[in-house]
């Protein structure tokens, strides 16, 4: 419990009152109503284009936030004198990869489960492996795409470069949509929910440690 | 006099470009107020920031309390969870913090932190009343003066022994100028084994004279002059004379200034004895002459005589 | 006490001269502490080293004595020898009127009338 509410208040500390109420409320009630009508004539690119929309979000969102912490100018202020520096670091960057997380699953979840409950077509257990699949894919994606921007901390260069970067991943979320209902392919589509969910893990495990650890070096001085 | 030192830095070392900060020998004196003094750029901030830790890399050693290290700052929480700083860093506290948000922050940032002490002192200062819409405010919306106040409300709602202030007083009116130094002199007296010292840097001398127990001047990163304010004011002269004496004063005085109708400088006391003859006044100065006196003796800027 | 930052007397003069004057007139008894170091500071808005060297004088003239990590508390005052000390500033300070008496051509009985003139304005 202590762990919990210091995560929250170090997350806080890098992510606003408003961040959080448009990650975890504003989108998904903005995304789900759209999502459960489009679904009713296709449920699979009304996902896709749901992901995409909020692949794109979550990249611009993090300029509001987390974005610049791993770069040199970035000031970490008073964080700088805590004995804990390290630690409260890591809180931050592992509450934002959760609300991250969270922030993707929400929508399409909620989505299925009512899509669901109305008996909407087309919702079956390829389905589900679907969306989850899209939910690793996109959480990974992210995540790995926006600790990349994490690097720059110029505002015209962020919008230049994050609108072509958020299109890869809307690519990938078409590319996988066809893996799953192509005809000619004959893969097993379960495959796909173990990939991506072993790369979520993987690309996880990276950035935590890629991004606290470079904070670090930064303040030490370290960083060039 | 002699005292123990809080903070010992020895053969400091450091380059910025054009800049060289090179430091010998400081020594803080314990449960006592030390001030930086010296012209911008003369390489306080990056001393104080690298004693804080905030700028790491450099040559030559700091200790401090007596037989911590450098290394034991990083590794041991209890050197950082003693001292507090302050910065004129706009980042500080980041822009988008409420000020509820910097009572829960710091709460997590150091073992020692008192919320109550901290609200009771963010009161005190009228940055906040008791309604609850200015918990919500936030810290971008601040003026520079109420930051001040909250950064030295955080610091004193700590357990600390040492206080690491950059320009305390510049962003204040003169009234909080005067509770600050009463804040700062209550810190000192706060201890039973006058252990507390506080070091600040400032360009307010006049202002912080009656709380300043020794003063470092710093001109183009050396230390030119430190001392025991009361010993300094013993070792300096201030000597007021008329124009006629002004060639021959000129070179016996440490630092001089001229106008129309006479002198004024500062003078050695092991040399007063050398204007014998000479129709002077002498006074002990005050620590803005003395400070002004010395950095003149060796500012890189363009004297107009 | 009164403290001027600008009376020309040094502010550590000033304290010293309070105490000093506490002492001798007994409102601070022997064996008593002065007030702490850096209380006093705080009490009177001066930094501590101005007070350390207030009381530092107080220590030179035989007045009080410093103890380590406890501060300063009041000698035993030999009361004779504080009275001869002071009939010798009073002869000192004579000494001197009578100088400047000649040098002004004063005669004797102006000089006597003048420091009675003064004793009655003084009390």
């Amino acid at each position: 419990m202590k762990h919990l509410s210091r995560m929250i208040t170090a997350h806080n500390c890098f992510c606003s009152f408003l961040c959080n109420l448009v990650s975890l409320v504003l989108m998904p009630a903005f995304l789900i109503p759209i999502n459960v009508i489009v679904m009713r004539s296709n449920c699979y690119i009304s996902l896709v284009v749901t992901m995409t929309i909020l692949a794109y979000y979550t990249i611009f969102l993090d300029y509001y936030s987390f974005n610049g912490i791993t770069s040199k100018d970035f000031f970490l202020g008073m964080i700088k004198n805590s004995p804990y520096t390290a630690r409260y670091l890591k809180y931050a960057v592992l509450a934002d990869q959760i609300r991250r997380f969270i922030q993707i699953v929400i929508p399409p979840i909620i989505s299925v489960l009512i899509a669901a409950s109305a008996h909407i077509k087309g919702i079956d257990i390829k389905f589900l492996v679907f969306t989850l699949t899209m939910i690793f894919l996109n959480y990974s994606g992210t995540t790995c795409l926006l600790t990349i921007m994490r690097n720059i901390l110029t505002d015209i260069t962020y919008a230049l470069i994050s609108i072509p970067i958020a299109s890869i991943l809307g690519v990938l979320n078409a590319c996988m949509m066809f893996l799953f209902i192509h005809s000619s392919i004959h893969i097993p589509f379960i495959i796909w929910l173990l990939i991506t969910f072993i790369l979520s893990v993987m690309i996880s495990i990276y950035v935590f440690r890629y991004t606290t650890g470079r904070c670090l070096a930064n303040i030490q001085g370290d960083l060039t | 006099m002699k005292a123990e030192s809080v903070i010992s830095c020895k053969n400091i070392q450091k380059k910025y470009g054009n800049f060289e900060l090179n430091i010998d020998s400081i020594d803080f004196p314990k449960g006592f107020a030390t001030a930086l003094i010296g012209e911008n750029g003369a390489g306080k901030t990056t001393l104080l920031e690298m004693i804080a830790g905030i700028k790491q890399i450099h040559n030559g050693d700091i200790t401090y309390f007596g037989n911590y290290t450098e290394k034991d700052r990083e590794n041991n929480p209890y050197v950082k969870e003693h001292i507090g700083y302050t910065g004129t860093d706009k980042h500080y506290f980041l822009p988008h913090w409420t000020l509820k948000q910097t009572k829960e922050i710091q709460s997590v940032l150091f073992d020692n932190f008192d919320g109550e002490k901290y609200d009771r002192i963010l009161d005190e200062l009228a940055v906040t009343n008791d309604s609850s819409s200015d918990k919500a405010k936030k810290v971008s919306d601040l003026s520079d003066g109420n930051r001040i106040k909250l950064m030295l409300a955080g610091v004193l709602a700590r357990d600390t022994k040492l206080l690491l202030m950059d320009e305390p007083a510049s962003p204040l009116d003169p009234l909080m100028r005067e509770k600050l130094c009463s804040m700062l002199r209550e810190y000192i007296a706060s201890s039973e084994d006058n252990d507390k010292s506080v070091i600040f840097s400032t360009h307010n001398i006049s202002d912080m004279e009656n709380v300043t127990d020794y003063a470092i001047i710093i001109e183009n990163g050396t230390v030119v002059e430190q001392g025991f304010v009361e010993e300094l004011k013993e070792k300096y002269v201030y000597v007021r004379g008329e124009k006629k004496d002004e060639d021959a004063a000129k070179h016996i005085l440490y630092d001089l200034t001229s106008n129309a109708y006479g002198f004024e400088g500062l003078c050695l006391s092991e040399n007063i004895d050398k204007l014998a003859g000479m129709d002077i006044e002498t006074t002990i100065p005050t620590l803005s002459q003395l400070s002004v006196g010395i950095m003149r003796a060796y500012t890189k800027l363009k004297s107009h005589c | 006490m009164k403290i001027s930052q600008n009376s020309g007397v040094p502010i550590y003069q000033q304290i010293a001269d309070y105490f000093r004057g506490e002492i001798l007139e007994e409102r601070i008894g022997q064996e008593e502490y002065l007030p702490s170091i850096r209380g006093l500071a705080k009490e009177l808005k001066i930094s501590v080293i101005t007070t350390i060297k207030a009381y530092e004088q107080l220590e030179s003239e035989g007045l009080v004595t410093a103890v380590q990590g406890k501060g300063y508390y009041v000698n035993a005052q030999d009361t004779e020898m504080l009275k001869e000390q002071h009939i010798r500033k009073v002869e000192d300070a004579l000494l001197d009127a009578i100088k400047f008496a000649k040098i002004a051509k004063m005669s004797d009985s102006e000089l006597v009338n003048t420091l009675k003139t003064l004793q009655k304005l003084d009390n």
